[in-house]
């Protein structure tokens, strides 16, 4: 069996994505690619166009071929010859099954009934899927399988529930909210002093432009009749209608003397003219951010709570993690928050997190902010420093990070809904409440509400903070079992041999599949 | 005995404030006054500052007891005046504000309340936050507006009507009912059809008739507390298919297509369903204030908190059970026997006069799915539990009668100032030992 693959953003364009909407999908193409690898030969295609020619050129050998599309159906070719099945990351409790803006391919029932099956991560967006196609619809679950990548890191390191101390380096800058200065009161404007404000008083009265004398009308008419009779703007670098000095003349020189109930009669008359010059846009200072193309180090101990996220992921629900963090432990000095930024853009998250902490503030725990990229010793120090990893999503198709820390032995605090609902409860986290709140398919134009999300209770989350720390502090065989609990669970999701297994028994390959060497060393993506 | 009081907002300026902040002082001020006249003198004053000490003045050389009681929150209350003053403030959050910000002292209500040395306001959730940054013992009273017997009596009057057929109501101003209206024409610019509502067209009389299950909620849609968004998109999925099943939302505030244009985009963006949307933007002249009551069976509350909430305290005091959480000052008057309640969960937020928006205290965030499940069971007992229903009518008068009637807000006022003078003369007589 031959498995094209291909996916809208690729290893030389993932740098750039980072955050995009469609970035999760190469990531699951990158952790698909060994399973598919040992059950069949992979090819990686860089545009949807090629996969026919491929085909046919296999086919042509006597060789079988299917085209896995790690992209959402509506962006998915619909009139490939190639078999096609559509790899689909989804949080939503239902999906669309109605077109719009005249696109049938919207309509992903329309084409996942073309495609015949389908594969998803979750069971949650399996029983999403056979609500609208019926429950005989064929749809393979396959979370990625990633627990053998986490080997090392499990001999290395058992897990503690208090970091004695840890050193986390990153290429890129960190914010940490001991060092800001922050401070809710600076959030306003200084006022004036007495003496700024007269100096700023003077400096209006001398820009004021001199009486309007019947010499300086004159002055001015002439001025700019003049520039308006030769017409000498056109040849300006930037070329100035002749009708704008006709304006500056009626706006400088002429309009106080019209009466003020001709104004608007004559703005509606002689736009070009008598139209009010439009307000210059001021633009905003330039944001002080630090420098990212260096190796920055810091510090953490004590109880280290960790999160990865993208700031413009409107499911994280970031704002919320960090507030019930710093609340719940406004007065823990040893309580840490490490968050890992998906991000590239620091001008695009900056002031909102930079405001946020100085909202929040003062606190006496700690957030840490990390920017930029981990390598893969960097990011293994960053699996070990934490006690918890910290999830507050709204929805989740499968959330790669949460899975990687509990790979890691490390027990969380997150939700159980959605994709979260197959691997998170009771024994493996402290568990989130949340209620289900309306929202739209997000490539929907119509923004009309069809699905539904969830909406984390802060008061629930705040709560988790509090129990885990003080499991963390105070009961420490508690943790350790918590922690074992949470590497069997994922031994369990996503271990590699079963889930090569029922990715063999939905493509028919069972026979082969069991021919086949496990490949767990060559795991690792 | 002398009462003077003063809000900011008055009987002449009260249209152009209808909806901006502090506005509903000016509606308490005007509940209390009668209950006021009971024990004292009451004089309204337009000028705190010039005719609060004058007239203190003369009451002194009388020997006449006087206090100032201002209807204004704490940061702005006069805390210069020689005449004994007394805020009467709304609060619905955890804590009250504990640190001046922006340049003003006053902001650290404790100033205030020192200075003050009492004060009151409608809920013990208030009274509970207020000493818990003073001291236990800190003199405060919860005094709700003192609605029900207004309210009761016209609740008996609209049960001899049979409310079995629709009602009518007459409505100078803006109507939008979501059955006749192209719901297109609140749609993304780029989808936009059909007709909407023409803002600037002069306002003229509308009928509007009710019948089925009417839920009423009245509320300012600019007040950021108030969760329209849930209570409208939780009817809208509950009551998809039930074709007389009507939300009538009363809306208060001083411009017509500020209020209804983020609503109007709402009843496009939940559709689309059988259920009856109807907003109302205008004046309902009192007998066609009291036929809204009439057609209502239920009033609803969907907010982070509410310092008192007057519509649902009227709405209530005359029989209609609510669908609302039971927090901040609604745990005074709601119950299962009245409500159907919604389940909340606290979530932190910044005090709402604070420009820096420092997080610094909780409000009350409710639970979606609860609130569906409040409508759906709401509904049933409606159509198919009457008695159930009469039992909960009977139920919420009898709560707000002891909540919020006149004889409850005279007692406390009495028992509040005795106390008040006491204390003044004891403090008085150990300044002269």
């Amino acid at each position: 069996m031959n498995f094209i693959l291909y996916s809208d953003v690729s290893d030389s364009s993932i740098s750039q994505s980072l955050g995009r909407p469609e970035y999760s999908y190469y990531f699951v193409l990158k952790a698909y690619r060994p399973l598919l690898e040992s059950l069949g030969r992979v090819h990686v295609v860089s545009a949807p166009a090629e996969v026919d020619p491929l085909y046919r050129r296999l086919l042509a050998a006597g060789e079988d071929s299917v085209f896995l599309s790690f992209a959402p159906p509506q962006k998915t070719p619909a009139d490939l010859q190639c078999p096609t099945v559509c790899v689909v990351a989804w949080e939503f409790d239902s999906i669309p099954d109605e077109q719009w803006d005249n696109d049938p391919r919207q309509d992903w029932t329309q084409m996942l009934a073309r495609q015949g099956r389908v594969i998803t991560l979750s069971s949650h967006t399996a029983r999403a899927i056979r609500r609208a196609m019926g429950e005989d619809f064929p749809v393979l679950v396959l979370p990625t399988a990633l627990w053998e990548r986490f080997s090392d890191i499990r001999q290395a390191h058992v897990p503690t529930p208090i970091n004695a101390g840890a050193t986390l380096a990153i290429r890129g800058c960190i914010f940490d909210s001991r060092e800001l200065g922050l401070s809710a009161d600076a959030l306003l404007p200084v006022p004036l002093t007495p003496e700024e404000e007269a100096a700023l008083a003077a400096e209006i009265e001398a820009a004021r432009p001199p009486p309007l004398t019947l010499k300086r009308r004159f002055v001015i008419a002439r001025h700019y009749l003049r520039l308006w009779a030769l017409d000498l703007g056109r040849d300006l670098a930037e070329p100035v209608p002749r009708v704008k000095y006709l304006q500056n003349w009626y706006w400088e020189g002429v309009r106080d003397r019209v009466p003020d109930n001709l104004h608007a009669w004559l703005e509606q008359r002689l736009p070009a003219i008598c139209g009010a010059h439009p307000i210059p846009l001021s633009e905003p200072p330039p944001l002080d951010l630090p420098a990212t193309d260096g190796i920055v180090e810091t510090r953490v101990d004590g109880v280290v709570y960790v999160s990865v996220f993208n700031p413009k992921d409107g499911r994280k629900n970031w704002h919320q993690l960090i507030t019930a963090f710093c609340w719940a432990f406004r007065e823990q000095p040893d309580a840490t928050l490490v968050v890992k930024i998906t991000q590239n853009d620091l001008a695009l998250y900056y002031s909102e997190l930079m405001t946020l902490l100085a909202q929040l503030s003062p606190f006496a725990c700690r957030v840490v902010v990390m920017h930029g990229y981990l390598d893969d010793a960097q990011y293994a120090e960053l699996y070990k420093a934490a006690t918890f990893y910290v999830n507050a999503s709204r929805c989740e198709g499968l959330c790669l990070p949460l899975m990687e820390f509990m790979s890691s032995g490390k027990p969380v605090i997150a939700p159980a809904h959605t994709a979260m609902e197959d691997y998170i409860d009771e024994s493996v986290a402290f568990v989130v409440r949340s209620s289900e709140e309306l929202t739209i398919w997000p490539q929907d134009t119509r923004i009309i509400y069809r699905t539904l999300r969830y909406r984390p209770d802060w008061g629930s989350l705040k709560s988790a903070y509090e129990n885990s720390y003080r499991m963390a502090t105070a009961h420490p065989q508690d943790y350790q079992r918590m922690s074992a609990a949470a590497i069997e669970r994922m031994h369990d999701y996503c271990a590699f041999a079963p889930l090569q297994t029922r990715l063999a028994d939905f493509f028919a390959l069972a026979s082969t599949a069991a021919d086949i060497e496990p490949v767990l060393d060559n795991a690792s993506c | 005995m002398l009462i003077i009081i003063h809000s900011e907002t008055n009987q002449h300026t009260i249209t152009q404030n209808l909806g901006r902040s502090e506005y509903s002082y000016y509606f308490v001020l005007k509940e209390y006054r009668p209950v006021l006249e009971r024990i004292g003198r009451v004089i309204e004053v337009a000028d705190p500052q010039t005719q609060v000490d004058a007239l203190y003045g003369e009451c002194l050389a009388r020997g006449e007891p006087c206090v100032f009681l201002s209807f204004s929150p704490p940061h702005r209350t006069p805390v210069d005046l020689a005449c004994p003053t007394v805020p009467v403030f709304a609060w619905e959050f955890s804590t009250i504000p504990n640190e001046p910000f922006a340049g003003e002292p006053r902001n650290d209500w404790r100033s205030v309340l020192h200075a003050c040395g009492a004060a009151v306001t409608h809920s013990s959730y208030t009274v509970a936050a207020v000493r818990e940054a003073m001291s236990a013992d800190y003199p405060i009273s919860a005094i709700p507006a003192p609605v029900w017997d207004r309210f009761a009596a016209r609740g008996r009057q609209a049960q001899d009507h049979c409310a079995a057929e629709p009602l009518r109501l007459t409505i100078k101003g803006v109507v939008a009912d979501s059955r006749q209206l192209d719901l297109n024409a609140f749609a993304p610019e780029h989808l936009r059809s059909g007709e909407g509502i023409d803002f600037a067209a002069p306002v003229t009389e509308q009928t509007l008739s009710l019948e089925g299950v009417v839920y009423t909620s009245v509320f300012n849609p600019g007040d950021g507390r108030k969760n329209w968004e849930d209570m409208l998109s939780a009817f809208c999925v509950s009551f998809r298919e039930v074709e007389d099943a009507t939300l009538v939302l009363k809306l208060t505030h001083f411009d017509a297509e500020e209020a209804l244009a983020d609503i109007l985009h709402h009843l496009y963006k939940n559709q689309s369903y059988r259920c009856r949307i109807v907003l109302i933007h205008g004046y309902l002249a009192d007998p066609d204030y009291e036929r809204l009551v009439q057609a209502t069976r239920y009033v609803v509350n969907t907010s982070y908190g509410e310092g008192q909430c007057l519509p649902l305290m009227e709405f209530m005091s005359c029989g209609k059970p609510a669908v609302a959480p039971r927090t901040t000052a609604m745990i005074d008057y709601l119950s299962a026997e009245n409500a159907f309640l919604i389940e909340s969960t606290d979530e932190l937020t910044a005090w709402p006069h604070d420009p820096r928006k420092a997080f610094r205290t909780l409000r009350y965030v409710t639970n979606w799915a609860s609130l569906c499940e409040a409508y759906r069971a709401s509904y049933d007992v409606a159509k198919n539990q009457p008695q159930r229903y009469a039992a909960m009518s009977a139920q919420a008068v009898d709560s707000l009668q002891a909540f919020c009637s006149q004889a409850v807000a005279e007692q406390r006022l009495r028992a509040f100032l005795a106390q008040l003078f006491e204390h003044r003369a004891a403090a008085g007589e150990a300044c002269q030992a």
